[in-house]
């Protein structure tokens, strides 16, 4: 197992509708470490995003919920909360349509939640590990690079 | 008698031209003309006759050549009421035969002088001295009645008296016709009712064969459809001779006069088929020889001839002319078998549209089942990968093994609930139809209910005699129990249930819009009822309020009543409880055999 160097333990938001699932995925992420929040619904999802402080850093959505492109509208409630959130979308195998889009929208990534050959249960765990990764780069890059800004105004 | 002021109403004298009698005459045309009942008409008639001549006694018989008789229809004068048998006349010209007898198998006029010294003359009433009849000829040369008068006087009648009774005859021969003709429009837009009420192919095309002989005043009548894969005509129903080939492919396309019908998309209309080159003798009604008149008619259909309906008159012994078909006759026939075409065309679009929105509910099942089975799988996998993890930890401990297992158990079982629902689906609309009462199966529904709370009141009021439709049991059983089921969970402590049998007639408020006679079934709950913004969609597929389920169980409701050509609905206010009603198309009682009581009694079915 891996071993997750902060102290403070890293908090993800799992939202899906469909009980079984979140449940499988919350579960498998406590294993490696994460805490973990759960959200079942969009409308709940986005409240949780909007009333979260801190922001969440990395949000796993399923896409299709109540409608075909929820995932989308979470990722963009997401990002509109705080522009450096990473969110993972999960979407149906095949369907890499929507998928596409959420990354063009600035996803994270996606993964296709009935690859046959995948584990995608291990892709999920290094996938959610790589978003915090990814977000701590980029918040020191901007912290970096807010220095250098004030150091040259003074 | 005298009318002064008036038209003269008395028989005016003697030669054709004579300006009172030819003034008689038109009065006698016009009032008939408007008379349209056929029985007010041949009253009419009488009085006239009776009147033009003097006559004290008389009656207008019609021709019936199927049984060889005069019918006597109207009768004037005293006696009539203590004759034995006047009512029929055989049609003969022999002497003895009576002289109604043969002027209806002659066509001609015959007067006596002294009527018991007539050769032809048979005695009714002893008081009778002079009689004259003539015939009631139609266009086509056709004896169709005779009028029939007398009196006291010997030697009363003349050759001009027989002269104005023809003239009379002639005129009243047009008004039957037309009489004859509305009557047979007339039962001909009845017909066009009652075609577009039968929802059954088969028993449409059975109404059609045995109203047609009437109509068309025909013998026998067959309905043939083009059957394109087997080449050719295949008996839909007959009256009589052709009832027992159904289902059979009679002629080829172009074979005989019949397939040249179908072939040709035109009218056939002959007396004496058997002379045409186009005749085949091969599936006659009735034997060439004594065949009078065919007529078949091409039944569109959506592109060209859907099949032909084709009617046949037999020979009569005592018609001098063949009883040919008239344009008219043809008119009818070419409109019933575009009734019968419009008919199937609708039935046709019907089974098309169904099949299309069977295709787009099948369509939308394999996406949403598609998701569904996919989340389940999916959390299958995650409940997996916990297992391989828990077995990796470096201490193994059998309880969170044992949790993890039974997770996996329910995930799985999640799947099997998808796969049942979609069974159910699948199944809802293949029907094995048989004659079922309503009130029983809901009696059988109601006794298996079980209230999840005994405080929960379930209430009846079915209507006392039987309903029939025609019906899969199994599956309307399953389709009443989900909607009582539905009502039930939507129920606390004290609340009720009430469910109401009866019929509707097309345009009551339960017949849902049905266009034929209906059985329903109201359910009733006082439950919190359906809000607006669900009513339009609670028979769509996976549309739920439960947490569990794909949400299928409406929608299987659905696809079950539609299925059997019926509807089903939410009529309650929201606020007020819910109120499911199912309405089916009512089918008549049935033998006792046929029906689902009966094959039950008779032992294991299949």
């Amino acid at each position: 197992m891996r071993k997750v160097r902060a102290a403070v333990k890293h908090r993800v938001l799992v939202i899906d509708d469909e009980e079984d699932s979140r449940d499988a995925v919350s579960r498998r992420l406590k294993a490696d470490g994460f805490e973990v929040e759960e959200a079942a619904s969009p409308a709940e999802a986005v409240a949780k995003i909007n009333a979260a402080s801190p922001a969440y850093e990395v949000i796993v959505t399923d896409m299709v919920m109540e409608s075909p492109d929820s995932g989308v509208q979470t990722l963009i409630a997401a990002l509109q909360r705080d522009i450096f959130c990473e969110v993972i979308v999960l979407t149906a195998y095949g369907n890499v349509g929507n998928a596409v889009d959420s990354m063009r929208r600035g996803a994270f990534d996606y993964l296709q939640k009935n690859d046959p050959h995948q584990d995608v249960y291990e892709q999920l765990v290094e996938r959610v590990h790589s978003a915090f990764q990814r977000r701590r780069s980029s918040t020191e890059a901007v912290r970096r690079l807010t220095r250098t800004l004030q150091e040259t105004e003074d | 008698m005298s009318e002064p002021d008036s038209a003269p109403s008395a028989p005016a004298p003697l030669v054709p031209l004579d300006p009172l009698e030819a003034e008689s005459l038109r009065r006698a045309s016009r009032f008939l003309s408007r008379v349209l009942d056929l029985t007010q008409l041949l009253e009419a008639i009488l009085g006239e006759g009776l009147e033009a001549v003097n006559a004290t006694r008389g009656f207008v018989g019609l021709v019936n050549h199927n049984r060889g008789e005069v019918e006597v229809r109207i009768t004037a004068g005293v006696g009539w009421e203590s004759l034995e048998n006047p009512r029929r006349i055989r049609i003969s010209d022999e002497p003895g035969a009576g002289i109604t007898g043969r002027v209806a198998a002659t066509g001609v006029p015959y007067l006596t002088g002294d009527a018991p010294r007539d050769p032809h003359y048979v005695m009714f009433f002893p008081d009778v001295r002079s009689e004259i009849a003539v015939p009631l000829i139609s266009r086509q040369g056709r004896v169709t009645g005779v009028l029939n008068l007398e009196t006291e006087r010997p030697h009363a009648f003349t050759a001009r008296d027989r002269q104005l009774l023809v003239a009379l005859a002639n005129q009243a021969s047009i008004a039957i016709s037309v009489a004859n003709y509305r009557q047979r429009e007339a039962a001909l837009i009845e017909i066009g009712k009652e075609l577009a009420a039968v929802h059954d192919m088969a028993a449409l095309f059975r109404v059609v064969v045995s109203r047609a002989p009437e109509i068309l005043r025909a013998d026998d009548c067959t309905l043939f459809e083009l059957d394109t894969a087997r080449g050719g005509l295949v008996v839909r129903a007959g009256y009589r001779q052709l009832a027992k080939r159904e289902g059979e492919l009679t002629y080829e396309l172009g074979r005989g006069l019949t397939g040249w019908v179908a072939e040709h998309g035109e009218v056939v209309r002959l007396d004496r088929p058997g002379e045409d080159p186009r005749w085949e003798n091969l599936f006659p009604e009735i034997p060439a020889d004594e065949l009078d008149a065919y007529l078949a008619a091409p039944i569109p259909g959506r592109s060209g001839v859907w099949g032909v309906l084709r009617v046949v008159r037999s020979r009569k012994p005592t018609a001098r002319q063949p009883y040919r078909f008239t344009e008219r006759d043809e008119a009818l026939l070419s409109t019933l078998a575009s009734q019968v075409g419009a008919a199937v065309r609708q039935r046709e679009l019907q089974e098309s549209q169904v099949q299309m929105e069977r295709m787009a509910a099948w369509g939308e099942l394999s996406a949403r089942s598609a998701h569904m089975i996919g989340n389940k799988v999916f959390a299958l996998k995650g409940r997996l990968s916990e297992l391989r993890l828990l077995l990796k930890a470096p201490e193994l401990s059998r309880a969170e093994l044992a949790a993890a297992v039974e997770r996996s158990q329910s995930s799985l079982t999640g799947l099997e609930e998808i796969l049942v629902e979609f069974r159910d689906f699948i199944a809802a609309t293949q029907l094995d139809r048989l004659p079922v009462d309503l009130n029983a199966l809901l009696r059988a529904c109601i006794e298996e209910m079980t209230p999840p709370d005994p405080l929960i009141a379930v209430e009846t009021e079915l209507l006392c005699e039987p309903l029939w439709f025609l019906g899969d049991a199994a599956k309307l059983r399953r389709a009443l129990g989900e909607l009582i089921q539905n009502a039930l969970t939507h129920l606390s402590a004290g609340g009720r249930v009430r469910i109401r049998s009866g019929q509707a007639a097309p345009g009551d408020p339960e017949a849902l819009g049905l266009q034929a006679p209906a059985v329903f079934v109201a359910v009733r709950d006082t439950g919190p009822g359906v809000p607006p913004e669900h009513k339009g969609r609670l028979f769509e597929p996976f549309f739920t309020t439960r947490a569990r389920g794909m949400g299928l169980g409406l929608s299987i409701v659905k696809g079950i009543v539609n299925a059997h050509a019926g509807a089903v609905a939410e009529v309650g206010e929201p606020g007020e409880g819910a109120c499911f009603v199912i309405a089916l198309p009512a089918h008549e009682e049935p033998a006792h055999e046929e029906s689902e009581s009966g094959r039950e009694a008779s032992g294991p079915g299949d």
